[in-house]
C-alpha cells in the first residue's frame, strides 16, 4: 500500500478513528492490528519475515533476562549473554543478508570466477532493513542493560511493526518509542490538526520539490551521454529530490504518528547546512547515523583488537596520529556498513567508503586544518568561513550523490568527469516534463522547483535560528492557519508531478 | 466553544475544497470521445462490444462488422485500456441494462506486462461512468490504489489543460457537448465515428520514428491484468455472454524484428485462453490476415491500421467469426 495512495489515506483515517473510539487499554492492540494489516497488504507471505524478526528478537531479550535472573556467576552470565546475542545477531542479520544480498554475491562470484550460477528468485520484504536494525538495536540495548526486556510479545510486536515507520524509518529506539506506543490517549483536535499539517508539509516536499526535480534527474541519469552538459544539474537536482523525498516521507510518517500522539525520533535537521561531512551525518538520516554510532562505531572502537591497533599505531606513527587512526578505521567500517545497508551494489559500497574516507582524512588532517586557519588569520568562525564550510560540504555531499544515483560506479565517474568538462545549461529546457510537454511547461516546472527550494531555504534558516515555525503558526488566528493549510493542500495537485513520472518514495525500497 | 470553532473550520475547509474541486473539474476536464463511447454503451443495446486498446480502436470498424454479421456493435476500445478497465466496461453495460451477446476483446501483450500508467488516461473512463455500483467497484479496485490526488482532486490529471480552459468552457456550454456530438474530434490525422471507431488518415510524418512496442518477455506478467481477464471470462460465462479474444495484426517488419516476443505472447495467450475456455485468434499467425500486414497499411510500426485497411481487416475478421462461429477451446 503506497503512502501516496488513496487507500493509505483511508487506512490511516480508519486507524485514527478506531484508535480514539477504542477503550483506552486496548488502543495499542488496535495499532498492532493495523500495523499487521498494513504490512500484510504488501503480501501475506511477507508477514513471515516480520514475525520471524519479532520472535527472534523477543526470544533473545527474554533469554537474556532469564540468564540474568537465574544465574549468579557473572562469568556465566557474560558467556551465555554473548552466545544469545551472537545467535540473535546471526539469525536477524542472516535473514537480511540472505534476502537482500544473495544475488549480489552470486553476481560477483560469476564475474570473479567466470561461473554461471543462476540468480535466486527471492522476495524482498518491505522495510526489512529498517525493522531488522530497529529490533537488533533493542536486542543490544537489553544485552548492555540499557533497557529491560519486554515481557509481552504482542507489545513487542507493535514496537517492531508500528506501521507509519516500518517502510522507511525512522529507526526507533525501544527506550523512547515503546512507552509512547503503549500509552493510552484521548482525542485531541489540536493533535490531529498538527499531525495533518505535518503530513501536508511532507507531501509538499515530496510532490512539489522531489517529484518535479525527479523528472529532470531521471532524464539526465538515464541518458548521461545525451545530457552530458547537464551532469551538474543532474546531481543538484538529485540532492533536491532525495532530500525532498526522504525528509518529506519522514514528515508524513511523523505526522501520522502524531495523529496517535506518538513522537518519532527526528531523522533530518537541515542537512545541507552542515559544515563538515561528520556534521552532515549528524543531520541526515540521523537515526541510521546514531544507530551506527551506538551499535557499530563504539563497539568497534572500544574493542580489544582496536585497542591493540591503537597501541601499534601510536608506536609506529606517533602519539597524535596513533590516537586518531583507530577512530578513522572505525569510521571506515561504519560507513562500509552504511553503504552495504543502502543496497546490494558496488556503487553503494563506494558511496559508503567515500563518506568514511572523507571523515577519516578530516580526522587525520584535523591538526593541519587548525594550523592553516591560524596561518590565514581566521579567528573564530566568521560568517564567510561558515558559508565556505557549508558550500564545501555541499559539494562533497553532491559528489557522493553521483554514486548513490548512478546505475553503476563507472557511470558515476563518467558523469563526474562531465560535470567538470561539459556544461550546457540550456539543454535543461529540452527535457520534456511530460509526454508532448512544451518548453514553456519545462520552464514552468523549473520555476516551481526554484520557488519550492526558496521556500524550503527560508523555512530551514528560521529553524536553524531556533524559530519554532509550527508552534508560532499554531498561535496565529484560525483564518491564517486555514490559508496555510489550503495553500499546502492545493499545491499538491497544482504544482506536483503525477506518480507515473516519478514513482513512490525512494527510501521505501530499502 | 473552542472545539466548535475547530469543527466549523474543518467543515469550512471541506466546503471550500468541494466547491473548488467542482469548478476546477468542470473547467479543466476536457470533452473527449470517451464521453460519447460511454453514453453509447449505457443508453443503447448492442449485440457486440469491442473492448481493448488503441489497436482495437483503430482496427475494428463496427459499421463494417455489422454489415457482415447483421449485428449492432460498438467499439469501446481505448488507448491505455487495461483488462481492469475492459472488465468494468462490460459490467457497466450489463448493469445499465444493455447486456451484449458477445464481447470481442483485443488482447495486446503490452497491457499484460505493464501496470496502468497514472497519466491523463488513468481516470478518464471512471470520470465518464454514470453513478452506478460498477463505478463504485471501479473506484475501489482501481482509483483507490492510485495517487490520492486522483480522488481528492479529480481534476488533477487534467491540470495541463489550464491554457485551454476558455475553449473547454465554451465547448461545454454548447449543443455539441450536450448532444454528444462528434464533429470536434475530427482532425487531419483521424476521424472519430459515432460507433467508437477511429479512422486513421495518412499523414506525412507517419512512421518517421520507429517506435518500439511494449514487448512480452515471459517474466514480467502483470498478475492484475491476468486476474482481470480471468474475471472477465467468469463474468461473461455467468452472464451467458460469448467472449472472443483477438490479437490484431502488426506490420510484418515488426513481427519479424521482435519475433520471439510475439511468439512468446502468442503461446501465453493461447495457453491462458485455453485454460479459461475462451476463443483466441492471433491474427499475426493466421493465413486469413497474412495479406494485411504490409507496413504501408499501418500508421506506425506498432500496428495501428489506417482506416481503409481497418475496414478490410474488420470485414475479414467478421467473416471468419461468422464462418468459425462454433470454434471454442472448451
Amino acid at each position: 500500500m503506497s503512502l501516496i495512495s488513496m487507500k493509505f489515506i483511508l487506512f490511516v483515517a480508519a486507524a485514527v478513528a478506531g484508535y480514539y473510539l477504542m477503550p483506552k487499554r486496548v488502543q495499542w492492540v488496535w495499532l498492532l492490528l493495523f500495523s499487521y494489516i498494513y504490512y500484510a497488504s504488501s503480501g501475506i507471505k511477507l508477514l513471515f519475515f516480520l514475525i520471524y524478526s519479532t520472535l527472534v528478537t523477543y526470544a533473545a531479550g527474554r533469554l537474556l533476562s532469564v540468564v540474568r535472573t537465574s544465574c549468579r556467576d557473572k562469568k556465566k552470565i557474560r558467556k551465555y549473554g554473548r552466545l544469545i546475542i551472537a545467535g540473535g545477531l546471526v539469525l536477524n542479520f542472516g535473514m537480511l543478508a540472505v534476502m537482500k544480498y544473495t544475488n549480489f554475491v552470486i553476481l560477483n562470484i560469476n564475474s570473479l570466477f567466470g561461473t554461471d550460477l543462476d540468480f535466486v528468485s527471492l522476495l524482498l520484504p518491505l522495510g526489512i532493513s529498517f525493522y531488522t536494525f530497529q529490533s537488533t538495536g533493542y536486542m543490544l540495548d537489553v544485552y548492555w542493560g540499557k533497557c529491560d526486556p519486554e515481557k509481552n510479545v504482542l507489545r513487542f510486536a507493535l514496537f517492531v511493526s508500528f506501521f507509519p515507520q516500518i517502510l522507511q524509518g525512522p529507526i526507533g529506539r525501544y527506550s523512547r518509542l515503546a512507552g509512547q506506543l503503549y500509552t493510552s490517549r484521548s482525542f485531541d483536535f489540536q493533535r490531529i490538526e498538527r499531525g495533518i499539517e505535518l503530513i501536508l508539509w511532507g507531501f509538499f516536499k515530496k510532490m512539489v520539490l522531489a517529484d518535479n526535480a525527479g523528472v529532470f534527474v531521471s532524464a539526465i541519469f538515464s541518458d548521461p551521454e545525451k545530457y552530458a552538459g547537464l551532469s551538474v544539474f543532474g546531481v543538484l537536482g538529485y540532492s533536491i529530490q532525495l532530500y525532498g523525498d526522504f525528509s518529506g516521507g519522514m514528515d508524513v510518517v511523523q505526522g501520522i504518528a502524531n495523529l496517535f500522539g506518538i513522537t518519532l525520533d527526528e531523522n533530518f535537521r537541515r542537512p545541507y547546512f552542515a559544515r563538515s561531512i561528520t556534521d552532515f551525518w549528524h543531520r541526515w538520516h540521523i537515526t541510521l547515523g546514531t544507530w551506527m554510532k551506538d551499535y557499530v562505531f563504539y563497539p568497534v572502537s572500544l574493542s580489544g583488537w582496536m585497542s591493540r591497533f591503537g597501541k601499534f599505531a601510536k608506536k609506529r606513527f606517533g602519539k597524535s596520529t596513533g590516537r586518531v587512526l583507530p577512530i578513522c578505521l572505525a569510521n571506515l567500517i561504519v560507513f562500509l556498513v552504511v553503504g552495504i545497508w543502502h543496497g546490494a551494489a558496488w556503487k553503494y559500497i563506494v558511496y559508503g567508503l567515500y563518506n568514511g574516507m572523507i571523515i577519516a582524512v578530516s580526522g587525520l588532517l584535523g591538526g593541519q586544518y587548525r594550523r592553516w586557519k591560524k596561518a590565514l588569520h581566521i579567528a573564530g568562525n566568521p560568517w564567510w568561513y561558515q558559508l565556505f564550510q557549508i558550500l564545501r560540504t555541499f559539494i562533497l555531499v553532491n559528489i557522493s550523490w553521483f554514486f548513490d544515483r548512478a546505475d553503476s560506479v563507472p557511470q558515476a565517474l563518467y558523469m563526474m568527469k562531465n560535470a567538470v568538462t561539459s556544461f550546457t545549461p540550456s539543454q535543461l529546457l529540452t527535457i520534456p516534463v511530460q509526454q508532448s510537454g512544451s518548453t514553456a511547461m519545462t520552464a514552468a516546472v523549473l520555476v516551481i522547483i526554484a520557488a519550492g527550494c526558496t521556500l524550503l531555504f527560508f523555512v530551514s534558516i528560521l529553524k536553524e535560528r531556533g524559530v519554532q515555525i509550527r508552534e508560532s503558526l499554531a498561535m496565529r488566528p484560525l483564518a491564517v492557519r486555514l490559508a496555510v493549510f489550503l495553500a499546502l493542500f492545493f499545491a499538491l495537485p497544482c504544482l506536483g508531478q503525477p506518480p507515473s513520472l516519478t514513482g513512490g518514495f525512494i527510501y521505501a525500497q530499502f | 466553544m473552542r472545539n466548535f470553532k475547530r469543527f466549523a473550520a474543518a467543515v469550512l475547509v471541506l466546503a471550500i475544497v468541494l466547491a473548488a474541486n467542482s469548478v476546477l473539474l468542470y473547467a479543466l476536464y476536457p470533452y473527449t470521445y470517451s464521453r460519447v463511447d460511454i453514453h453509447n454503451l449505457t443508453t443503447a443495446d448492442h449485440d457486440t462490444l469491442f473492448v481493448g486498446s488503441s489497436h482495437g480502436k483503430c482496427g475494428f470498424n463496427p459499421e463494417v462488422f455489422d454489415s457482415v454479421c447483421g449485428t449492432a456493435s460498438t467499439n469501446q476500445c481505448l488507448g491505455g485500456e487495461y483488462p481492469i478497465d475492459a472488465y468494468h466496461l462490460v459490467r457497466l453495460a450489463c448493469e445499465t441494462g444493455h447486456k451484449p451477446r458477445q464481447v470481442i476483446y483485443e488482447l495486446d501483450a503490452g497491457y499484460f506486462v505493464s501496470e496502468p500508467n497514472e497519466g491523463a488516461d488513468f481516470a478518464i473512463l471512471y470520470q465518464e461512468f454514470p453513478a452506478s455500483f460498477t463505478k463504485l467497484r471501479y473506484w475501489m479496485t482501481k482509483i483507490l490504489d492510485g495517487d490520492f490526488r486522483n480522488t481528492l482532486f479529480p481534476w488533477y490529471l487534467y491540470r495541463g489543460k489550464i491554457f485551454s480552459v476558455k475553449d473547454t468552457l465554451t465547448q461545454k456550454a454548447g449543443d455539441e457537448y450536450r448532444n454528444y456530438g462528434i464533429s470536434s474530434f475530427a482532425n487531419p490525422a483521424q476521424i472519430y465515428h459515432s460507433t467508437g471507431f477511429i479512422e486513421r488518415l495518412v499523414q506525412p510524418s507517419d512512421k518517421s520514428v520507429k517506435d518500439t512496442p511494449v514487448l512480452y518477455t515471459g517474466s514480467n506478467i502483470s498478475s492484475e491484468s491476468e486476474n482481470y481477464l480471468r474475471r472477465l471470462a467468469q463474468f461473461c460465462e455467468s452472464e451467458d455472454i460469448r467472449l472472443i479474444t483477438v490479437t490484431t495484426p502488426v506490420p510484418e517488419v515488426t513481427l519479424q524484428e521482435y519475433s520471439s516476443a510475439y511468439k512468446g505472447a502468442d503461446q501465453y495467450f493461447t495457453s491462458l485462453c485455453k485454460e479459461l475456455g475462451i476463443e483466441y485468434y492471433n491474427c499475426n499467425y493466421m493465413e486469413e490476415f497474412s495479406s494485411l500486414r504490409d507496413l504501408s497499411y499501418f500508421a506506425d510500426y506498432d500496428g495501428h491500421y489506417y482506416g481503409q485497411y481497418a475496414n478490410l481487416f474488420t470485414e475479414r475478421f467478421a467473416k471468419m467469426l461468422d464462418f468459425d462461429d462454433s470454434v471454442t477451446y472448451n
